[in-house]
């Protein structure tokens, strides 16, 4: 009897060791594939626009006119400098919407005073339901004759959205976080997809960067440095992975499914034909994006999704291991949610790359990754205990997956390094290297706890998106 | 090395444990020795750029100063000292190609006699053949180079060469032969559109309004002879260009573009007329206004808030009826606009605070929004 326990133990634990190692050289030969598809398409991109001045949007009376719309919730500690920095972007047809979320702070007062805003009757045309509106404000003082204010009851950041475009008087709407900090000329790179494309473009998404440590000054970037803190500099890494080597070749494939909430442009009218932004999921922008483009296969409509590898818009990312894991708890369960909502989408040949393609590689290897590990692990300890273990193929799995994810992250700052070269001094380069050196045992580990609680607290039933609390950009001193 | 390739199934015991767990070495040697190899890569890349930069830097000077003297020193470049310069110093092509950029860059900032002597000097370099072999490569970015630095240094005996580009397949290229030959054919800047087979692009489009009020044109066309092409895009590109040069004659054939199939067409058109402020067509519109789609009516509603009068105060009303708050309230703008009859209906509407309209006749009303 115990011989035969013991047999089938054996042979389980073998029958997982194939799979998990077949499963492990999928992800792996998907990640090389899609590292070569963008070095192709950046290097594409590159010779494309060394053809480009974009001075010539600047002053053409031929520009799109663009609706910037950035909600704000308990933003009091620097609202007033992010609108600045705002106004100050190089674009001329631009109106700046700020959407006061329901803030429990003074944000409101404060963009009253600084912006001597006054409340005026303006008219909504609610193409998309949302919460109410309190007020729409507009400035008495002619030099922000761009910005409009607009107070609504809480609803959420998808809300809040909902409501801009639906105050937005111009063709294409750009979603922001407001504490993101914008490149001068981020709009003018986001527009012209738009206006180069054959095909109808429905929206644009660019590369985010990490502004940790970064030397910040009157809402704009003025030196990048690398993070002193390690969770930071894991999370460049981690970037670096995600948009150039990642959404670059989605996009290339015509299979990306999300531009970043952080800054994306989006056509108006297939955002409102789409229904707008979904307020009950916390991905909320990959959601968007999928439903435009089902939409659009839907109606047998061609569209492209553009994405530009350009550095646009740097934002904060967290800085401690518990807002980190809030993070991408939420992040697992935007993803979930997407995913299940639109699981008609999946393999399904209507819906062309994205259906047999994108989304299923999401699944598995976006979704189901973190779980996969998480479980092989908790199995694997079991064997540990019981005896089974298999040490040397522990040990040489290990050191496979190990080795790749440094080849990987390697690769990334290669794609950095010939493309934009943020990090000019070597010993960031250097820097950057050690880190990823670390990463797979140091920082690794708890995003996949925050996953696996992620799709805890999804079947649980959890909406919340979970508090959020930066630390602030480096000022520059005087 | 025969093991470790072996195919494996599951369950076959230890002789395929071993056999995987050389497989799992051997790959994470190799992602090892490739991690290893893309570092090195990235430390000789570091080193290579810095040294281009310099050594780019280094003919930037050589050239600049070079330029300088020869344009502004009172004695001419002997023949000996031009070779002598280009035999030291313009030894290859990526050299030679800083030398042309320094000098296209200084021709850009340059008229008159100096421009010329720079013209003179691209010629007596060699230059001019070094650009003009660009438009023979296989490669449409050196194309599209070539074709930049012959329209920027003014060759018009290449504008026919230029012109095979126009419908090149890559949208670039073409848009790179477009903005040429707007600068070389000065007295015939926009004859390529007879030739066009390919769409405009709005980017394309932009780039080549740019272009014509960059350069001064000698002759600029009656862009109404294109308004009957039958690529959408060129059509609504010449409606701009209209706008732009304020061309009345074109009047009539813009009116036939109001029954166009195309609604970005028809919508272009009646854009064209409010900026052309062709009070006259106010009838042609108010007659086609119901059978249109919402942007054409928004468009028109505008258009007529420039041109119109108080004759056209009942289709204003009519609209303010409308559902669509985009159409109510660019009828109530079209009446605070088209006299006092109509703001005295629309200021009506404010004042009373009973009234369905009220919020949009005070919308319509304030010039801030």
């Amino acid at each position: 009897m115990m011989e035969l326990l013991q047999y089938y133990i054996s042979q389980t634990a073998t029958f997982f060791n194939h799979l998990i190692l077949v499963y492990a050289i999928g992800i792996c030969c998907s990640y090389i594939i899609l590292a070569m598809i963008s070095a192709w398409a950046m290097r594409k991109y590159k010779k494309r626009n060394s053809f480009t001045d974009y001075r010539a949007i600047l002053s053409s009376q031929f520009a799109p006119s663009v609706s910037l719309i950035a909600p704000a919730y308990n933003e009091s500690m620097t609202i007033v400098d992010n609108v600045r920095s705002l106004l100050t972007l190089h674009y001329n047809n631009c109106e700046v919407i700020i959407v006061n979320d329901g803030s429990k702070d003074n944000t409101m007062e404060l963009l009253i005073n600084a912006y001597e805003l006054e409340k005026v009757d303006f008219v909504l045309d609610n193409q998309i339901a949302t919460k109410p509106v309190r007020g729409i404000y507009k400035a008495k003082n002619p030099a922000y004759h761009k910005l409009v204010v607009v107070d609504k009851e809480n609803g959420g950041k998808a809300d809040a959205l909902n409501v801009g475009i639906n105050v937005s008087s111009n063709k294409l709407i750009a979603c922001i976080d407001v504490d993101c900090i914008l490149e001068p000329d981020s709009l003018l790179k986001l527009v012209k997809p738009f206006m180069e494309e054959e095909r109808k473009v429905i929206a644009t998404g660019g590369v985010i960067r990490i502004a940790n440590s970064c030397v910040v000054e009157d809402g704009r970037l003025v030196s990048v440095r690398v993070p002193d803190k390690f969770i930071a500099r894991v999370q460049i890494l981690e970037y670096f992975r995600a948009f150039l080597m990642g959404r670059m070749a989605w996009a290339h494939l015509d299979g990306l499914l999300l531009i970043s909430g952080a800054f994306g442009m989006f056509d108006k009218a297939t955002v409102i034909r789409a229904g707008g932004y979904n307020h009950n999921t916390v991905g909320e922008d990959m959601e968007l994006l999928v439903r435009m483009r089902r939409l659009m296969y839907e109606e047998k409509e061609p569209c492209k999704v553009a994405f530009i590898p350009d550095p646009l818009c740097w934002t904060e990312a967290p800085q401690t291991w518990d807002i980190l894991k809030r993070q991408r708890n939420r992040w697992t369960r935007g993803t979930a949610e997407t995913l299940m909502l639109h699981r008609k989408m999946i393999l399904n040949k209507r819906y062309g790359i994205l259906g047999l393609l994108s989304l299923p590689l999401w699944v598995l290897f976006e979704w189901l990754a973190p779980l996969v590990e998480f479980f092989g692990m908790i199995f694997f300890i079991c064997l540990a205990v019981l005896g089974y273990a298999n040490w040397p193929y522990f040990f040489s799995f290990f050191g496979l997956v190990y080795t790749f994810a440094i080849m990987n992250t390697v690769f990334a700052i290669l794609f950095e390094e010939r493309s934009y070269q943020q990090y000019k001094r070597r010993r960031h380069m250097l820097s950057l290297v050690g880190t990823a050196l670390l990463e797979p045992f140091i920082f690794h580990p708890v995003t996949v706890w925050a996953a696996v609680k992620g799709n805890y607290d999804l079947i649980t039933g959890k909406k919340s998106w979970g508090e959020m609390t930066r630390a602030g950009f480096a000022q520059k001193k005087n | 090395m025969e093991d470790t390739f072996t195919f494996i199934l599951p369950f076959q015991g230890e002789t395929n444990d071993r056999t995987l767990v050389n497989f799992n070495l051997l790959l994470a040697a190799v992602f090892l020795a490739l991690a290893f190899l893309l570092f090195l890569f990235i430390l000789i890349s570091r080193w290579r750029d810095g040294y281009r930069v310099s050594r780019r830097l280094w003919m930037e000077n050589i050239s600049q100063e070079f330029i300088t003297t020869y344009l502004f020193s009172d004695d001419d470049l002997t023949p000996e000292q031009s070779k002598f310069f280009q035999k030291k110093y313009i030894k290859n092509d990526s050299l030679r190609q800083i030398f042309l950029e320094n000098l296209i860059l200084l021709h850009k900032n340059l008229i008159g006699e100096s421009s010329d002597k720079l013209r003179q000097l691209y010629i007596d370099f060699g230059l001019y053949q070094f650009s003009k072999q660009k438009l023979y490569s296989d490669s449409w970015n050196v194309i599209a180079k070539g074709i930049g630095e012959l329209a920027e240094m003014d060759m018009q005996q290449d504008s026919k060469l230029i012109r095979s580009f126009v419908n090149h397949s890559h949208s670039i290229l073409r848009s790179e032969a477009l903005v040429a030959l707007i600068k070389l054919r000065n007295n015939k800047p926009f004859a390529f559109l007879n030739k066009l087979e390919e769409p405009l692009l709005e980017w394309q489009q932009m780039q080549l309004a740019r272009a014509a009020q960059k350069n001064q044109l000698l002759a600029i066309p009656n862009f109404s002879k294109w308004l009957k092409n039958k690529e959408d895009s060129i059509v609504i590109f010449c409606l701009r260009m209209i706008t732009y040069y304020t061309q009345h004659d074109a009047l009539p054939v813009i009116l036939d573009l109001l029954i166009h199939p195309s609604a970005q067409v028809r919508e272009e058109a009646v854009a064209t007329l409010r900026h052309l402020e062709a009070y006259e067509v106010t009838p042609k519109l108010v007659e086609i206004y119901e059978n249109e789609t919402v942007e054409v009516k928004l468009e028109i509603l505008r258009t007529l808030a420039t041109i119109a009068g108080p004759e056209t105060i009942e289709l204003y009303e009519s609209q303010l009826q409308q559902p669509d708050k985009r159409l109510q309230l660019a009828a109530a703008r079209a009446l605070v606009f088209c006299g006092e009859e109509g703001k005295e209906k629309i200021l009506s509407i404010k004042n009373d605070l009973e009234h369905s309209l009220q919020t949009v006749a005070a919308y319509a009303l304030d010039e801030r929004l």
